[in-house]
């Protein structure tokens, strides 16, 4: 089993060659004086260089480097965390057509319930309660619109 | 420019003694001290969520509300610190050291008035610092061009190693990735596209404010979601009276004068921050202390050190932002933002066209650090409370002000997503041991860099020697070179102690 620095390593020198790639398939960088693909392109031979060297440290003292690559992917964390950002990306897709107190007080429903809230009372009570809070606070104390 | 403008100041003073501008420094110093407090959330992700949403306020409200989330933001960090073994920010890392072994040792009420009267102290000393040092530098820096800006900017980029962690390589790749994302969006020379993918909405370029959510915001939220069901710390709930010693700090004036010194100076260099200063205060408080076998297991000294030096980082992060335009740390490259906002250009006109606007500054961090004492001490015995709020009801307010924080900024969803996205991608690099601030150091630092860089080359005829050609550039890229073989060298020391005690 790889470790994660050796993996890590790889997988930014590649990104360094897809970057720098990209840049000169755009053609950002051009013959006359700094133009705007010089900067970024430093930036990912940079990148490059420095995820060689992790590769290259990690491959000859491997004791040193960063754990072993192991993920536990049915753990409940590892569940729990993707289902989370799952309904995260959901509340944010929605967020502006549905409009902001329906899609939060959902949200906060969801997400309590998914890291372990069980009490009905607060369940909903909480959702309610935070969503007028800060709808009232950015609308009538700050003067920000909300979806 | 004169350079203390009494009429000016006294004029300031007025403006901030109105009660809706006094509520806005006590609101915001509520906040700061609840984020402060709140391991993983931080002063700079407060002010970064609520700065978008000070668009409607008055100038002084703003910034009273701003300033004192900043203020006692990095002053509660050494809360959880003392009281269950984990400091609320990285800045307070250091109190840690000898802030739990003296709470354990039923001091816990003693080691947090020590906190909050140092971080009083070094709050009030770095107030006077800017208020002294700010015109002088501003009159200054009207000689300043690109290669002067340049160079100070990458004095700032070099601090990179310093927040780095164990592996400066993986903190310069973040550093690098920061930088490339403040390269989406338009050249600041010829204002062509740049990584936008066809993408209207990426012409703006990455917001700031959406990047420090995500990256230090939601990052937070996913690892604490991973290491949901791992005990945190024992809170210490027994907090004893006590009231600053002023004899003990009478006795103690030069360790915190050197502290102080530090932090202003430390807060003065661009993208450094309290953990540099609060570290490099202890050490040396440690070196020269007349018992350092005390360090460590609850020396008084030890906080007195960290804490004054770490507030005292305050006003001095806020000496290049207006007499620059360059942050001094990520806080106050969120307050440009703010600056901006209210009409106001950070740089050395500042204080030339708007010296009240900053005598401002001055009065609203005097009050903000005023009502940091009043908090820290009479309000210490409830602090093991805030740690009693189920973690399930706060990851997802959490999340929910996140949301509300980005969209705030430009009324615009594409904030948001971008949040999400930084936050996956800083949380992934957080499990293969990157640091995420050098990431926010080079979208800030970046946007500096680049232009200056190529303007002074266009200004010198494509010529590297236009960077010689000024002896404050030289000095700055000397300093920059300096800094960065000084911390190498410290880490590769370090990295040699910890294999040799580990064989």
């Amino acid at each position: 089993m790889k470790s994660k620095d050796s993996i890590i390593g790889l997988v930014f020198a590649l990104f360094s060659i897809f970057g720098i790639t990209y840049i000169r398939s755009q053609e950002y960088i051009s013959t006359l004086g700094l133009s705007r693909g010089v900067f970024p392109l430093l930036a990912l031979v940079i990148i490059g260089i420095c995820g060689l060297l992790i590769l290259v440290k990690a491959l000859r003292k491997p004791q040193n480097a960063q754990a072993r690559m192991k993920i536990e992917w049915t753990s409940p964390e590892v569940i729990k965390l993707l289902l989370i950002m799952l309904i995260l990306f959901v509340y944010v897709w929605l967020f502006k057509s549905i409009g902001f107190i329906i899609t939060t007080i959902v949200f906060m429903v969801a997400s309590m319930f998914l890291y372990g809230e069980r009490r009905l009372v607060y369940l909903i009570s909480i959702p309610i309660g935070t969503t007028v809070f800060i709808y009232l606070l950015f609308t009538k104390a700050f003067y920000i619109m909300l979806p | 420019m004169e350079l203390l403008n009494l009429p000016e100041i006294g004029s300031a003073l007025f403006q901030i003694l109105n009660l809706k501008v006094l509520l806005w420094i006590f609101v915001g110093s509520i906040i700061g001290l609840v984020f402060g407090a709140t391991p993983g959330l931080t002063a700079t992700t407060a002010v970064a969520l609520f700065t978008p949403i000070t668009f409607g306020l008055s100038y002084a409200e703003s910034f009273g509300f701003l300033l004192g989330i900043y203020c006692c933001g990095y002053y509660s960090g050494s809360i959880p610190a003392i009281l269950i073994k984990t400091p609320g920010a990285p800045g307070n890392a250091a109190t840690t050291m000898d802030g739990y072994p003296m709470a354990q040792k039923g001091r816990a009420g003693e080691a947090l008035t020590h906190s909050v009267f140092s971080s009083f102290i070094g709050g009030i000393f770095s107030c006077f610092a800017l208020l002294l040092f700010a015109p002088m530098i501003a009159q200054f820096a009207l000689k300043f061009g690109p290669p002067e800006y340049f160079a100070i900017a990458i004095l700032g980029m070099s601090a990179v190693a310093s927040i780095s962690g164990k592996s400066i390589l993986k903190g310069f790749i973040a550093g690098m990735l920061g930088i490339i994302l403040g390269c989406v969006g338009l050249d600041p020379i010829d204002g062509l596209e740049r990584f936008t993918f066809g993408t209207v909405s990426l012409m703006q370029g990455i917001g700031l404010i959406p990047a420090v959510v995500g990256l230090f915001a939601l990052t937070e939220v996913f690892q604490k979601t991973l290491d949901y069901n791992k005990s945190s710390g024992k809170i210490i709930t027994q907090i004893e009276k006590a009231l600053p010693d002023l004899k003990l700090y009478w006795s103690v004036k030069w360790l915190l004068l050197k502290s102080i010194v530090i932090g202003v100076i430390i807060g003065a260099i661009p993208g450094t921050g309290p953990t540099v200063a609060s570290w490099i205060s202890y050490n040396e408080a440690k070196r020269t202390a007349k018992h350092p076998e005390e360090f460590g297991a609850g020396s008084v000294e030890g906080i007195i050190a960290c804490e004054s030096s770490n507030n005292a980082v305050t006003g001095g992060a806020i000496i290049p932002m207006v007499t620059l335009g360059i942050p001094g740390d990520g806080v106050t490259a969120v307050l440009l933002s703010a600056l901006l906002i209210q009409g106001l250009t950070p740089g050395p006109m500042l204080l030339k066209n708007n010296f009240s606007a900053f005598a401002m500054i001055i009065w609203i961090l005097l009050f903000s650090n005023l009502f940091m004492l009043l908090f820290g001490l009479l309000g210490s015995k409830y602090f093991p409370k805030m740690f009693s709020i189920p973690i399930q009801i706060l990851l997802p307010i959490i999340l929910v002000l996140c949301v509300a924080g980005s969209y705030a900024v430009a009324n615009s969803v594409v904030d948001i997503s971008v949040a999400l996205l930084l936050g996956i991608i800083g949380f992934i690099l957080v499990q293969f041991g990157f640091p995420v601030a050098p990431m926010v150091l080079g979208l800030i630092l970046g946007p500096i860099i680049e232009p200056n860089f190529r303007l002074a080359l266009i200004g010198g005829n494509m010529s590297p020697l236009v960077f010689a050609s000024s002896p404050i550039c030289v000095l700055f890229l000397l300093l920059s070179i300096i800094l960065l073989a000084l911390i190498v060298r410290r880490e590769q020391r370090a990295a040699k102690s910890e294999f040799s005690q580990s064989n």
